[in-house]
């Protein structure tokens, strides 16, 4: 089975938002809407029994349409032209009659009591500017560019009928406002595609976010609010804490999804390869009436030239999902496609739930501009401030560990194994990566650079767990990495590189920079304000789940239509999706597809 | 024009001619088009999987008319409400006084529920259109 890389497709993350905790859950408000035209609610006297009351009714014309319970009241249709105000001073005056009234309609309030709900622009946005986004451009926005959920909540808000895959980094199940909506089908509420320990805990953040804009708890005095207040979300670990898959944790992960009964799946997720194994996966759950919603992916580049899939497969059961900014602009960092890309939903400065509290411990692997990493041998790795080549122009210095040292202007030697490394505490944190981005150039197959750690400190290429072994070049251009290293959170988390050389052949060696551990300590009421198609695709999840929630006959296509065709239009959406519109709940639910089977026959 | 809608209740039945369906989507109301004829036709349609459709003010409008793929804008219809008793609107109906030739129908369906921006309910496409010839 190939093992295709797949990353989660949200931006790095901004300022941590301080979550909110009001401590009791108020009851659902309700309030009292328009009553029922052409009915009324008739509470006869006692005595009366159902023939008599049929009588009464029947004689002026008007219709029962049902007993309500055992309460002697009876629903009344009104003949035609009827207003129910004279019916109800009509029937009022009959002695049968104990009392009338009109049949109200009661709704819940649309607006949830969520106390960051005023900060989910993507739900209703007023022209509000989000706090903490590192997406600048147009926060604020423009007010009414939103999915038009209060519209559709007036309809519905509850979508526990439907089971929701978030197949991503997991899910923090035990999150203050995601709780009560994770789905209990089996323990840990989902399953464990990387570790297949059985348990989805997020052990990054990115799933605990897609959860919630998809299902946070509505209207619980708690934190944000999902685009279903209610719902079954299902956790499903298939990418690990640096937020990486594979062909074979995602297929399996989606085969499980389906075989539990999920009806929607949200992939915020993405390669680019056209990968078989993935491709079949997502046809069985069409089989089994299952939507796919994914995300277009953040390399700002059309996906109809390159490709990224799965938002890519032709399979009619996947909504592929674009980022849309504050104003409804494109995100400057949405993929797109007239062909490939389905829809645009909020996707910049978006708020929801996160799994924990993530710290970056940068290192710029020198103190006072000498190498405080042990080089073994010495003076094999070095450590140097070099220019680079700056996006977009000019450069900029940058702290960096060499080899050569006089990388890169002269090339390595043969026959090394040059070490570098460095320990560092990351006692008591629940999950880490480290990160970094360097230039390589060495013999391809022959000369490698590899990437190793150890728990226990001390030289990680003896004993420890080697993370890749890389070769070839960079061409120029940095490269970037992030690896999960979650069993390394011990006092003695040692990282370490390596230059390993065989007799011939020498090339310009490697330049490592920007280092970092990230560092996530578990906590049940963080949000975090992020970026990325990834938060686009879960505005559409939920959208999914509240349309198979209202339409209980929808099968998957009818879901799929409804989101395509409901949408509002949106101008830089036109050449750039296959629908030019903006997911629109309202517009979704009120979306009626074209009768079909008309057949017309002579009657005699 | 005479309508005899299928499988409704009563009270559909007088209803059947009050309902509108019609906002931007929808077409305007119809200019009557002489029509009248011996003949009647049986149109059935496989019902629709919206709950607004099959709920309080949706249903169906059957088109129809003896030019081929004609706009439903100036168009004959009748409509086919949502019936309490059934729980559902019906996928049915006969329309008489039709005159002899070849009729076509297209049926729309439309619901109470507004699109954002819109007032007055939502409609459907017009399905495909299916035809009978009368005698």
């Amino acid at each position: 089975m190939a093992t295709l890389g797949f990353r989660m497709l949200g931006l790095a993350g901004a300022l941590l938002v301080v979550g909110g905790a009001q401590a009791s859950t108020p009851p659902l408000d309700l309030a009292r809407g328009l009553y029922v035209p052409g009915e009324i609610l008739v509470r006869f006297r006692p005595g009366t029994d159902s023939q008599m009351r049929a009588h009464v009714v029947g004689s002026r014309g008007d219709q029962v349409l049902r007993e309500v319970g055992r309460s002697g009241v009876v629903r009344v249709k009104l003949a035609p032209g009827q207003t129910v105000a004279a019916a109800l001073d009509a029937y009022q005056r009959d002695p049968d009659v104990a009392y009338v009234q009109p049949n109200y309609r009661y709704r819940a309030f649309a607006v949830p009591n969520d106390p960051q709900y005023g900060q989910l622009w993507g739900l209703r946005n007023t022209g509000q500017s989000i706090a903490g986004g590192s997406y600048a451009s147009n926060n604020p926005g423009v007010a009414g560019r939103d999915m038009g959920a209060e519209a559709a909540w007036d309809l519905e808000t509850d979508c526990s009928s439907v089971v929701v895959a978030v197949l991503d980094t997991g899910v923090n199940y035990d999150h203050e406002d995601l709780a009560p909506n994770m789905w209990n089908g089996l323990p840990n509420h989902g399953d464990d595609f990387i570790d297949g320990d059985g348990d989805p805990m997020d052990e990054h953040g990115h799933g605990t976010h897609v959860a919630g804009t998809i299902g946070a708890v509505g209207n619980n005095g708690i934190g944000t609010t999902g685009v279903c207040w209610r719902v079954q979300l299902m956790a499903v670990r298939v990418l690990d804490a640096a937020g990486s898959g594979t062909t074979a944790s995602i297929a399996a992960g989606i085969d499980f999804a389906v075989t539990e009964g999920a009806k929607v799946i949200n992939l915020s997720l993405g390669g680019p390869s056209s990968d078989a194994v993935l491709s079949s996966a997502i046809l069985r759950a069409r089989d089994e009436g299952v939507v796919v919603v994914a995300a277009a992916g953040n390399e700002g580049s059309n996906n109809n030239t390159s490709p990224r899939y799965p938002c890519n497969f032709a399979h009619d059961n996947i909504v592929c999902v674009a980022a849309l900014d504050q104003a409804y602009g494109l995100a400057s960092f949405s993929n797109y496609g007239s062909t490939t890309v389905d829809v645009g939903a909020p996707g910049t400065n978006i708020l929801s739930t996160w799994s924990g509290i993530v710290q970056t411990f940068v290192d710029d692997f020198n103190t006072g501009g000498v190498l405080d990493w042990t080089a073994a041998p010495v003076g094999g790795w070095a450590y140097a401030s070099k220019p680079l080549g700056a996006p977009g122009g000019g450069s900029v210095t940058m702290p960096m560990l060499l080899n050569p040292s006089m990388w890169p202007d002269v090339v390595y030697g043969n026959n090394r194994d040059d070490r570098v490394y460095k320990t560092f505490d990351l006692a008591g944190v629940d999950a880490a990566t480290v990160s970094f981005a360097f230039f390589a150039d060495t013999e391809p197959g022959a000369d490698f650079f590899r990437v190793a750690y150890s728990p226990a400190g001390g030289d990680p290429f003896a004993g420890g767990t080697l993370l890749e072994s890389i070769d070839g070049s960079t061409d120029n251009f940095s490269d970037f990495r992030e690896y999960d290293i979650a069993d390394c959170v011990t006092a003695t988390c040692t990282i370490g590189f390596q230059l390993l050389t065989d007799s011939a052949g020498q090339d310009l060696g490697v330049g490592i920079f920007e280092f970092g551990i990230n560092t996530l300590q578990l906590d049940t009421a963080r949000y975090e304000v992020v970026n990325g198609t990834s938060m686009a695709a879960p505005h559409v999840s939920g959208l999914a789940a509240l349309l198979f929630a209202y339409n209980p006959e929808y099968g998957y296509l009818d879901v799929v239509e409804s989101i395509k065709n409901g949408g509002t239009p949106v101008a830089v959406l036109t050449d750039r999706t296959t629908t030019g519109r903006a997911a629109n709940a309202m517009g979704s639910l009120a979306y009626i597809r074209p009768p079909t089977g008309v057949v017309a026959t002579p009657e005699p | 024009m005479r309508v005899r809608p299928l499988a409704m209740s009563v009270l559909a039945l007088a209803l059947a001619t009050g309902c509108a369906a019609g906002d931007a989507d929808s077409p305007e109301p119809a200019r009557p088009v002489p029509l009248t004829g011996p003949n009647s036709a049986r149109v059935s349609w496989t019902a629709n999987r919206e709950a607004a459709v099959n709920g309080p003010g949706g249903g169906y409008r059957v088109y129809y008319s003896s030019t081929p793929n004609f706009d439903i804008g100036s168009a004959e219809f009748t409509d086919v409400p949502y019936d309490p008793g059934l729980g559902a609107a019906p996928t049915a109906v006969i329309v008489d006084d039709l005159p002899s030739g070849t009729i076509y129908f297209k049926v729309v369906a439309y619901s109470a529920l507004n699109r954002p921006g819109a007032s007055g309910g939502s409609a459907s496409e017009p399905s495909q259109q299916a035809q009978v010839m009368l005698p």
